[in-house]
């Protein structure tokens, strides 16, 4: 049995369809990719899935979903006090709804912290972050308190390509050591090539869905985001 | 100075600062300003029918704040678009219906005349709204943060932590109206925090700082004024303007 399925998912934005009758189904541990050019519903299709929107359509949740959401960007005040850690308490999904503050929560922030390398930013005030710190920061919050799956809205939109090229692999890594479901955004389909187990291509409506290898071809790609679009070839 | 005024002042201090580290970082330092006229319709009618204002005063405040979330939900308003209109709705509806000594003391307020029934009910609301803060810590803080990130929780939605929030300082504002007078009570939200903030780069360190310099604030002031015969109030508020520009040199002085 899947872990998630969407059946004929639809948003409308006032009259207007912006996105149409989408369907298709997430398994535990699997890393599903949304594809598609800029402005094609890939954040509100995520939007709809959090449950931040209304939408048509069924999403069955299998197994009672715990979130780990990495926005595409997060806008927020940079004189704000509050440390990495703080962070994470604030926004961990346990039901204890005090703040808690102890040595236990520490390592095990520390311990997500080390999955993507940033164990060193544990005291760091979020103010005083650059944006690749950011990025891995909010990538490894995501993964706190044992979430079941993740959700990550381009995650390298506000990294250089360098960092682009890291955010990837440590992102999958992750998923796997946690052995949980991803969703993720992209407009690369090299990223997509590399990293999903399965893609979910679309334009306002769903235009493929599968392994990317089987359903990336030529001809899908052009009704995806129109002519001139070239795909190379990766040997690994 | 009585022993009743002293424990109001701490129970109150020490609620409105905690209330304040919210306050100050999703800068809304004026709101409790704006929200305290919306209490004087409730007043009136109180005091038309021989009802405490204090009821009067958190009836009309917990309605304008369920008006607020309600609208803001409903239409997608900005919060600080309808509480400006309900403000200015509510002010000149208060204007009519009390007289105007009862405004005076409203806003002022005596700390020195304070009861004992007063006392009680200070301190009772006082716990009453460090639990709630408490409570909501959390909450709290994801909405001041970044709405975006809290969007994933699904344990209390957006809409619900606000509702809390405008809630707690409707209640900060009720216990203010009746004890220390809005002014006072309006400092005390205001300046701890905001000291507190300049200090610390923690959001634990700044709920701690807020809570101890609301207490100095206070106690400094009461000193300040028995010492020199000047009013309470006035002489807190100073108090905690001064606190204020010592945190301020201490930031300077950190270099940030």
């Amino acid at each position: 049995m899947p872990f998630l399925e969407v059946k004929n998912l639809s948003v409308s934005l006032g009259s207007e369809p912006v996105l149409e009758r989408v369907s298709f189904s997430v398994d535990q541990g699997e890393t599903v990719a949304l594809l598609g050019p800029n402005g094609a519903g890939k954040t509100t299709l995520l939007r709809a899935l959090l449950g931040d929107i209304p939408s048509g359509g069924q999403v069955i949740w299998h197994v009672p979903p715990r979130i780990g959401y990495v926005p595409q960007n997060i806008d927020f005040d940079r004189t704000v006090p509050l440390t990495v850690e703080e962070l994470f308490i604030i926004y961990a999904r346990s039901k204890r709804p005090f703040f808690v503050h102890d040595r236990a929560t520490e390592n095990e922030i520390q311990k997500t912290l080390a999955l993507v390398g940033a164990e060193h930013l544990l005291h760091k005030h979020m103010g005083a972050m650059s944006y690749g710190e950011l990025q891995r920061v909010l990538i490894a919050r995501a993964a706190f308190d044992e979430p079941n799956i993740l959700f990550l809205d381009e995650p390298t939109a506000n990294i250089d390509p360098s960092g682009e090229r890291a955010v990837y692999p440590l992102m999958r890594d992750m998923a796997r050591t946690l052995s949980i479901a991803s969703i993720f955004i992209s407009h690369d389909v090299n990223v997509v090539y590399d990293f999903a187990d399965t893609v979910v291509c679309i334009n306002k409506r769903m235009l493929c869905a599968g392994a990317p290898r089987a359903v990336l071809t030529e001809p899908k790609l052009r009704e995806l985001y129109g002519g001139g679009v070239a795909l190379y070839e990766h040997h690994h | 100075m009585t022993l009743e005024a002293l424990i109001v002042g701490c129970a109150v201090g020490v609620a409105a600062s905690l209330l304040g580290v919210f306050v100050i970082l999703r800068r809304l330092a004026l709101i409790s300003d704006v929200l305290s006229h919306v209490a004087l319709p409730g007043m009136g009618v109180a005091l038309m029918v021989g009802a405490s204002p204090f009821a009067g005063a958190l009836a009309a405040l917990l309605l304008a704040v369920a008006g607020i979330s309600f609208v803001e939900r409903r239409f997608s308003v900005a919060i600080e678009t309808v509480v400006g209109i309900i403000f200015t709705v509510s002010l000149a509806l208060g204007t009519l219906l009390v007289p105007s000594e009862e405004l005076l003391e409203a806003l002022f307020g005596d700390i020195e005349s304070v009861t004992r029934g007063d006392a009680v009910l200070a301190v009772a609301a006082s716990v009453v709204l460090v639990g709630m803060v408490l409570f909501f810590f959390k909450q709290f803080a994801r909405v001041t943060f970044s709405r975006e990130l809290a969007k994933e929780s699904t344990m209390t939605s957006i809409h619900q932590t606000e509702f809390a929030f405008l809630a707690a300082i409707a209640f900060a504002i009720a216990i203010g109206i009746q004890v220390v007078g809005m002014l006072l009570m309006g400092a005390l939200v205001v300046l701890p925090a905001a000291a507190a903030k300049n200090i610390t780069r923690s959001l634990k360190g700044m709920a701690v700082w807020a809570v101890l310099f609301g207490v100095a604030m206070f106690a400094a002031g009461i000193a300040f004024a028995a010492v020199f015969a000047a009013p309470p109030g006035a002489a807190i508020v100073l108090c905690g303007g001064v606190l204020f520009l010592v945190s301020l040199v201490v930031r300077a002085a950190r270099g940030r």
